[in-house]
Parts: structure tokens; C-alpha cells; sequence
């Protein structure tokens, strides 16, 4: 124990300590019932918000009640081991009184004791001076002698069971002591705090699961990784999905952002009985293939109200289903243009796509409309070229069944004007064809920012041949 | 707009959801009841907020370093607890107004 001479503990600032926590834990409880409320409110067929957004929400609100327990649950056992500590600490600080006390008795006792013996002394000094002068000697009185001796065994007595109570009451405090620093750290360690945002199962292609997504993640910004780390680390979506960061890049949307996206969502189906892929690249291109056996797919997203930085309107539809679907395609550089062919077989199957979006930000805005439905056996090739900040897009499709598409879009985005346009029909024999560009305004800017460099080192270096 | 045929928006209630009028792929709200969740966690996060308390130091330099220690994680988590439900709260809020929106 350390040294009690200066014992800063005082019982009733702990019993204060132990109510304060236990205040805390009474309003943690009555915060942890105020979500159980919430959620029991949200779950079932009685409930307020129904859907995998409800469910989601439902996850929410059980992770955050059961962060609330930890809370109330902690707060709970340190305010009962601060109690448990105040008790000891007052019984201690009055055993190690009464000690003191009768050591103070004994010190006293023995002062007494000794001024008897003196006195003792003296008298048997003067008795023994009167023997020698043939006088008779008075009495030595040692009764206050014995009563001395009597008060210092009895002070040694008192001292005696004060030490063994108060080694007893040190012992009782030490293990409370001792008992309140372990609940105080075992309440830290149940910092680990259950997942308040668990994270969605990803719709991979080819798994057959379908996600439909609904609004933000809720605290992907306030919860990091390790709740350990108590530090408000933002992590700037680096804890989201692959399915969430594809909801980010589709409609910008941050973890940060504040928004309003309750009517955007996804749903994602794709299998095949069999498939594969295979990639070649080299320094100044690429080849590629893949297939499909038994293709089919199911897409749809949503849209309406103000998202993020895209405001606007957004619908898509897309279905299909083929025998066989393969794709093949190559890459090549040449200094800064780059071309890339693609041929795309599509047999035995039908697909029906809608699309209608409408979007106006910060950054651009962009208008689209497709709409397409076929059914048989089709093969197309796409060209694209591109360099300088241009590039230009075109594809011919041959088909073989019926259907008929649609489609336009046109739109600027972070400094590229982009435009499309397909058309196709097809009853027996058909084709569909398809036009596109992209201007890059940025980057031809910087291109001409280098064309008049160059020209002007070109300039420099002429006049020097006259000067 | 067939796209939204599984994703409809609706004022919902608990007489149009017992009414087997939902699926999995079907999202309904009861902007009321949603308003109701809101009330809920703005309490709960109100009741994480706490005065600074004074230290009761108990004699034992390490058990004393425990309850800081123990006050200082737990005021912090209280309080990222406490922003995730009003950030939740605000969220909810949203969806409430945004269904209230699309229903109206």
C-alpha cells in the first residue's frame, strides 16, 4: 500500500464517483429502452419501414441498442466497485486512526512509566542515604510504579489489536482497490463495440444474390475500423463494399455527404451455367476474351430527388437471358492515341433495357434515354479511337430475330462533353448502329498549353540562330 | 420507369404492409412512425452526454490511473455513441420527409 501519511482518498467523494456512474448508467438504460422502442417499431408486419431498408435500419438500431447495454452495463460495475471501495477506504482510514490513537497512548504510558521509575529511583536513592546515616528509611511507594506498568501493557495490548484490525482493513481495502481498477479496465476492454453499420454482402456477379441498396451508410464516417481507436478517424469510404463504392461512383455520393437519396436504389442478378475470361496485355496493348454458357441477368436502379451532387431523375431496367454470349476484344497505344475493337455474339436468347435519366450538379448535368427489346441471335463490332482529348465511338451491329432500340444521351461532366446515339431494328435480318464522342476539354487545354510551349522553345531557339 | 417496379414508393402503415402488399423488393414507410423512431433517437442520444466528473482519487496510483482511463474512453465512445444516433436521428428524418414526398 502506499504511504498513507498524505492518503488522498475521501469515502464520500467515491460514494459521489459511485452515484455520478451509476447516474450515467441509469440514463444509458433509459436510452438503450428508447431504441429497443425504436427498433421494436421499425420490425414486423406492424412496422414503419419495411423492406430490406427497414431490415437495414433494424440492423442499425439493434447495434446501436447493444452499444447502449455495453455502456450501461459498465457504467454499472465501476459504479459498484467505487462503492465497494468507499466502505473499506473509511474503515481503513478509521483503523489506522485507532492505531494511531493507541500508539499515541502507549508513547503516553510509557513517558508515564518512566517518570515512575525515576521517581522510584529517587526514593530508593533517599532511603538508602537515611540507612547509611542510621535514620530509618521511608517506605518507597511503587504503587504508581504497578499502575503505570498496568497502562503501558495495557496501551501495548490496544496497540496490539489496533495493528491486527487495521492490517485487516488494509487488506479489505487493497482488494476492493484492486477489485475497482479490474472492473475499470475490463469495462475499457468491452470498448470493442459491436459493428453499428455491418457491412452488406456483396452482389457478386454470378452469385445470384440481389441487394437493394437504401440511402447512405449510416456511420461509416463515425465508426473506423477498430472502436478501439477512439480517435474520430474518418475513413473516407475506404471501409465501404465493392457494392457501395459502385453507389458512390454511380451517384457520387460520399459517406460524407449529407443527402436525400432515400429513392435511389439497385437490384443486381447475374449468373451463367458457365463462363470464363482470359486477358493478354503486352507494352502497347491488350487482348482479350470471354464467355458466357447459360447467361442470365437482372438489373435495376432507381432514382428521383436530390442526390449528393447529381440532382435529378434516374430509372434503368435490364434483363436478359442468352445460350451464349461472348465478347472479345483489343487495345492498342501509339503514343498518345489510343484504339480499342470489340465484338460481341450474343445467340439464343432475348433482352428487354429501359433508361430515362435527367441530371443537373455542380459538376455537369446530363440527359439520357434508351430504350431497347430483341430476341434472337447478334453479333456486333465497336470501334473507339481516341487522342488529344478526342474520342469518337462507333459500332455496327448485324441481328437476326426481332426488336427494335433507341437511345440518346448527351452531357458534361467534370470538363468532358460527351454525346451518344444508337438506332436499330430488326424483323427477320436487322442491324443497330451506334455514334459517340467524347471532348475532353481539360485535357485538350493542356495539350494546347504544350503546342505553345513547344513553340515557344521552337521560337527561342530560332532567334538564337540569328542573334 | 418499369425500372421502379421493385422499388415502389408509397405511403405505407401498418394496414398496407399487413396487407401482404410487400415484398422483399418493395420499400414502404410510415412517415408518422418513422417521425416516432426519430423522438426515439434523439433521446437516446441526449442520454450521452454528461458533465465532466470530478476525480475520487482512491489512494492506489494505479487504480486511480484506471478510472481516468476508464472516464476518458468511455466519454469519448459515449460520445461517438451519441453522434451516430443523432447522425441516425437526422438520417431517419430525411427518409421521413423524403416518403412523405414521394407518397404525398
Amino acid at each position: 500500500m502506499p504511504d498513507r501519511a498524505a492518503d488522498p482518498a475521501v469515502a464520500d467523494d467515491l460514494r459521489r464517483a459511485s452515484r455520478d456512474a451509476g447516474a450515467r448508467a441509469h440514463a444509458l438504460d433509459g436510452g438503450a429502452r428508447r431504441l429497443l422502442t425504436a427498433r421494436n417499431g421499425l420490425a414486423g408486419t406492424a412496422g414503419v419501414l419495411v423492406g430490406p431498408a427497414g431490415e437495414r435500419f433494424q440492423a442499425v438500431l439493434t447495434a446501436l441498442h447493444e452499444a447502449f447495454l455495453l455502456a450501461r452495463t459498465a457504467h454499472e460495475e465501476v459504479a459498484d466497485a467505487l462503492h465497494r471501495v468507499a466502505g473499506p477506504v473509511e474503515a481503513e482510514q478509521e483503523a489506522r486512526k485507532v492505531l494511531e490513537d493507541a500508539r499515541h497512548r502507549l508513547a503516553e504510558a510509557g513517558r508515564e512509566l518512566a517518570a515512575e521509575q525515576a521517581g522510584v529511583v529517587r526514593q530508593e536513592k533517599a532511603a538508602a542515604l537515611a540507612t547509611a546515616a542510621g535514620a530509618v528509611p521511608a517506605p518507597v511507594d511503587r504503587s504508581a510504579l504497578v499502575r503505570a506498568e498496568h497502562e503501558v501493557e495495557e496501551a501495548e495490548q490496544a496497540v496490539r489489536r489496533a495493528a491486527h484490525r487495521h492490517e485487516e482493513a488494509e487488506r479489505a481495502r487493497e482488494r476492493a482497490v484492486r477489485a475497482l481498477a479490474v472492473a475499470c479496465r475490463g469495462a475499457g476492454a468491452a470498448l470493442a463495440l459491436p459493428s453499428v453499420a455491418p457491412p452488406s454482402p456483396p452482389g457478386a456477379p454470378g452469385s445470384g444474390a440481389t441487394n437493394v441498396l437504401f440511402g447512405p451508410r449510416l456511420q461509416d464516417e463515425v465508426f473506423s475500423r477498430d472502436p478501439r481507436d477512439l480517435g474520430r478517424r474518418r475513413t473516407k469510404g475506404a471501409g465501404l463494399s465493392a457494392q457501395e463504392r459502385r453507389r458512390l461512383a454511380r451517384n457520387g455520393l460520399s459517406p460524407r455527404t449529407p443527402l436525400f437519396s432515400l429513392l435511389y436504389g439497385s437490384a443486381e442478378k447475374d449468373a451463367s451455367l458457365l463462363g470464363g475470361e482470359t486477358r493478354t496485355k503486352g507494352r502497347s496493348g491488350e487482348l482479350g476474351a470471354e464467355y458466357a454458357l447459360g447467361h442470365a441477368s437482372y438489373k435495376a436502379s432507381g432514382g428521383v430527388g436530390a442526390v449528393g451532387g447529381g440532382y435529378g431523375v434516374a430509372a434503368d431496367f435490364a434483363a436478359e437471358a442468352y445460350a451464349l454470349k461472348a465478347k472479345a476484344h483489343a487495345k492498342l497505344h501509339v503514343g498518345p492515341a489510343e484504339a480499342r475493337t470489340e465484338v460481341d455474339v450474343r445467340a439464343g436468347g432475348a433482352e428487354v433495357s429501359g433508361g430515362l435519366g435527367l441530371h443537373g450538379g455542380p459538376h455537369g448535368f446530363e440527359g439520357r434515354a434508351e430504350a431497347e427489346a430483341f430476341a434472337g441471335v447478334k453479333a456486333g463490332i465497336e470501334q473507339k479511337l481516341g487522342a488529344l482529348g478526342f474520342e469518337q465511338t462507333a459500332g455496327m451491329e448485324g441481328q437476326a430475330g426481332i426488336g427494335g432500340s433507341v437511345g440518346m444521351q448527351a452531357g458534361y461532366d467534370g470538363g468532358k462533353l460527351k454525346f451518344s446515339a444508337s438506332l436499330g431494328a430488326a424483323l427477320g435480318l436487322g442491324f443497330k448502329v451506334r455514334v459517340g464522342g467524347e471532348v475532353d476539354v481539360p485535357e485538350i487545354a493542356h495539350h494546347a498549353k504544350d503546342g505553345l510551349e513547344a513553340a515557344g522553345k521552337a521560337v527561342k531557339s530560332l532567334g538564337g540562330l540569328f542573334s | 420507369m418499369g425500372a421502379m417496379g421493385n422499388l415502389s414508393h408509397r405511403r405505407g402503415g401498418p394496414a398496407l404492409l399487413a396487407s401482404g402488399a410487400m415484398n422483399a423488393h418493395r420499400i414502404a414507410a410510415d412517415p408518422t412512425g418513422l417521425a416516432t423512431v426519430v423522438a426515439g433517437l434523439r433521446d437516446a442520444a441526449g442520454t450521452t452526454s454528461f458533465p465532466c466528473a470530478p476525480s475520487a482519487p482512491t489512494g492506489d496510483a494505479a487504480a486511480d490511473a484506471a478510472v481516468r482511463e476508464f472516464d476518458v474512453r468511455w466519454s469519448a465512445c459515449l460520445r461517438v455513441l451519441g453522434e451516430v444516433a443523432e447522425r441516425t436521428a437526422r438520417q431517419t428524418d430525411l427518409t421521413a420527409l423524403a416518403f412523405r414526398l414521394a407518397g404525398g
